[in-house]
């Protein structure tokens, strides 16, 4: 076999192994994208624009005088990626200039994020006014999924599109 | 196949497979959040494992699962996050700066007062923010500049032209020769939410009009420079006073806000003073529509009896009186429009910003003439405006951004040459890249014409511009 030949076969094969490379982000299948706070909240429903405000670190309340506290999940997952899309109207490559414009504006912070869907779940059951989003099978007891201007999770027209 | 075939490709397979594997495995870069600390991993680490417990997604009116009700807790505080107040309470610390280096191609005459007629590096920006929430509705926030003026800066004044020079012998370090710079405030405020609709601000504050006088950074605003729209000053970049502003979501894609301010105008010594018993308004309206892209409307308005006064001390054997001496006052009234929109990539934006000035009698001032037949004139009222329209292109490579600007700037020349109307156009083609979100390189040729620009404009400019601006 000439030196040509094995490196064509080097080359296939290469690009074998790099197609068979599990993708992280699809490993968990087709699943819901839900939001979700404390049930001491009084509140069941949120309008797109309460949580692109909440996410956009402006002034949203549950309550009169009572703050939601967003979480982000980092910004390396698949549910941040749809949620940012979905929510904020941006692309994973827009969001860091998109917090520089609005830090350079003075138009507030970006939410926390929090390590893992687990940690979050568990910020939000230990702190009222929590939000914020996770895979619905990550949904743990003690916290409520809200539903979206009137759209429960798998309901046509829900505004956060299936993870894949 | 030989004995070396199949190790070679099996070799180089999997070399690939675990660059690819390490590759898929790193995070993506986010330049503006903070990661948990150390402190923070440990104690989540310590925190219960995982519950089990699933949530029928299909749940209409979706309550809590009681599924596996394990009780859990967290060690918010070893979060960061304090259960009693809300907001994250932090001492937030940042700021943005920039390098640039200009290659005059065309400059000639009297613009070369105050241009660069030899390539040149400089700093021009280092600002520093620093703010804090301090309670739910309470934040406070604090900007300035640092810059090396007035150290260099030219005195126009055509009896005395020179470089100002604030050499100092530094008696710290062997009387070394240093010129010293200064800080501009650029913005100080308490900030008080009371709800969506009213939020207060007090202290200084940047001007609520168009959108470059606001998004004021480097890393930020598209070109190298501002256009003349927003540094002709037609409203005061910023003012001391209150500000008042909210916002209301008319739909899920629809939002209308409002900034009100009342100030002491744009004196000169309108940061703590104000010269006059008027005080300025000024009312920005905006309409934002998220739908297909994103889209602005705006509209402003500010009106202002700009004084500059000297005081002046009157004394008798019997008393002091002290009184003031008006050197110039007139009514301002500026009004600004914008619009902007943004699709995916692809942005379009527009300023317009107008001055009207109407002097008093009392400050209809006598000033000296310079270009003139009569040594002595007096400043007319005059109307004055400038606008820009750009189109960008963002790719998704290192978010390479082409971008052209055209503006427009009709300026009357109210102290030295009274009704001297200058016309001046200037055409921008640049491309910029972001090798990080945080960074910022722009390429950039401009090119100035003047119509009626008279003995101090009169002849074209044209510059090569390299920036690098940072946020950090």
């Amino acid at each position: 076999m000439s030196k040509l030949q094995r490196w064509l076969i080097a080359l296939a094969a290469t690009l074998a192994a790099l197609a068979c490379h599990p993708r992280e982000l699809s490993a968990s299948g087709d699943e819901e994208l839900v939001v979700i706070v404390s049930p001491e909240l009084p509140l069941t429903d949120i309008t797109q624009a309460s949580l692109r405000l909440a996410f956009r670190g402006e002034y949203a309340q549950y309550a009169p005088g009572k703050r939601l506290i967003p979480f982000n999940l980092p910004q390396s997952t698949k549910e941040r990626a749809v949620f940012d899309r979905a929510v904020l109207g941006l692309e994973p490559d827009e969001v860091g200039r998109f917090w520089i414009q609005r830090r350079i504006r003075d138009e507030g912070l970006p939410p926390r994020t929090l390590p893992s869907a687990a940690v979050s779940v568990r910020v939000v059951k230990a702190l009222p006014g929590a939000i914020t989003y996770v895979r619905a099978s990550q949904v743990s007891s003690n916290v409520r999924v809200l539903t979206i201007d009137g759209k429960a999770p798998g309901q046509p027209g829900y505004l956060l599109p299936r993870l894949r | 196949m030989s004995r070396w075939c199949a190790p070679t490709w099996l070799l180089a397979a999997v070399i690939v497979h675990a660059i690819a594997s390490s590759a898929a495995a790193q995070p993506a870069p986010d330049a503006v959040e903070v990661p948990p600390s150390a402190a923070e991993t440990k104690a989540l680490e310590a925190a219960p494992s995982e519950p089990v417990g699933v949530q029928d997604a299909g749940t209409e009116t979706a309550p809590a699962v009681g599924q596996g009700e394990v009780e859990e807790t967290i060690d918010l505080a070893a979060l960061g996050i304090d259960a009693e107040e809300a907001v994250d309470t932090r001492f937030s610390f940042g700021g943005f700066a920039d390098f640039t280096s200009v290659f005059p191609i065309l400059v000639r005459g009297a613009p070369s007062i105050g241009l660069p007629t030899k390539h040149t590096f400089y700093v021009g920006n280092a600002n520093v923010y620093m703010s804090k929430n301090l309670s739910s509705d309470f934040r406070a926030m604090g900007e300035v500049r640092f810059t090396y003026l007035p150290n260099g800066a030219v005195n126009f004044d055509p009896q005395s032209l020179q470089y100002v020079s604030t050499a100092v012998y530094d008696y710290a370090d062997n009387s070394r020769v240093v010129g010293w710079g200064g800080i501009i405030m650029q913005r100080l405020y308490l900030e008080w939410t009371l709800h969506r609709l009213l939020a207060v601000r007090i202290g200084q504050f940047l001007t609520p009009y168009g959108i470059w006088n606001v998004d004021h950074g480097s890393p930020v605003y598209i070109p190298v420079q501002r256009p003349y729209a927003i540094n002709n000053h037609y409203f005061p970049e910023r003012q001391t006073g209150l500000e008042l502003f909210g916002r209301w979501d008319a739909s899920n894609h629809s939002t209308l806000g409002y900034h009100f301010t009342i100030s002491n105008g744009g004196g000169s010594l309108n940061e703590y003073r104000d010269l006059d018993k008027n005080k300025a308004l000024g009312l920005r309206l905006y309409w934002e529509h998220n739908g297909a892209g994103f889209f602005r409307l705006g509209a402003s308005g500010y009106y202002a009896l700009e004084t500059a006064s000297q005081p002046k001390l009157t004394l008798s054997a019997e008393s002091i009186a002290v009184s003031s001496t008006i050197e110039s006052q007139y009514h301002a009234l500026a009004f600004a429009a914008d619009a902007s929109y943004k699709l995916r990539g692809l942005l379009l934006q527009a300023e317009w910003v107008s001055q009207q000035r109407k002097y008093t009698d009392e400050g209809r001032t006598a000033h000296a003439e310079y270009f003139a037949p009569v040594a002595v004139g007096f400043s007319s009222n005059s109307l004055s405006w400038a606008g820009y329209g750009l189109v960008a292109y963002t790719l998704p490579w290192f978010a390479l951004t082409p971008y052209f600007m055209f503006q427009y700037a009709r300026e009357v020349q109210t102290t030295t040459i009274p009704d001297y109307i200058v016309h001046t156009y200037v055409s921008t083609g640049g491309l910029s890249l972001r090798p990080d979100d945080a960074v910022v390189f722009k390429f950039e040729f401009a090119h100035s014409r003047y119509i009626n620009g008279g003995p101090v404009l009169n002849s074209p400019t044209s510059f090569l511009q390299l920036q690098a601006a940072w946020a950090f």
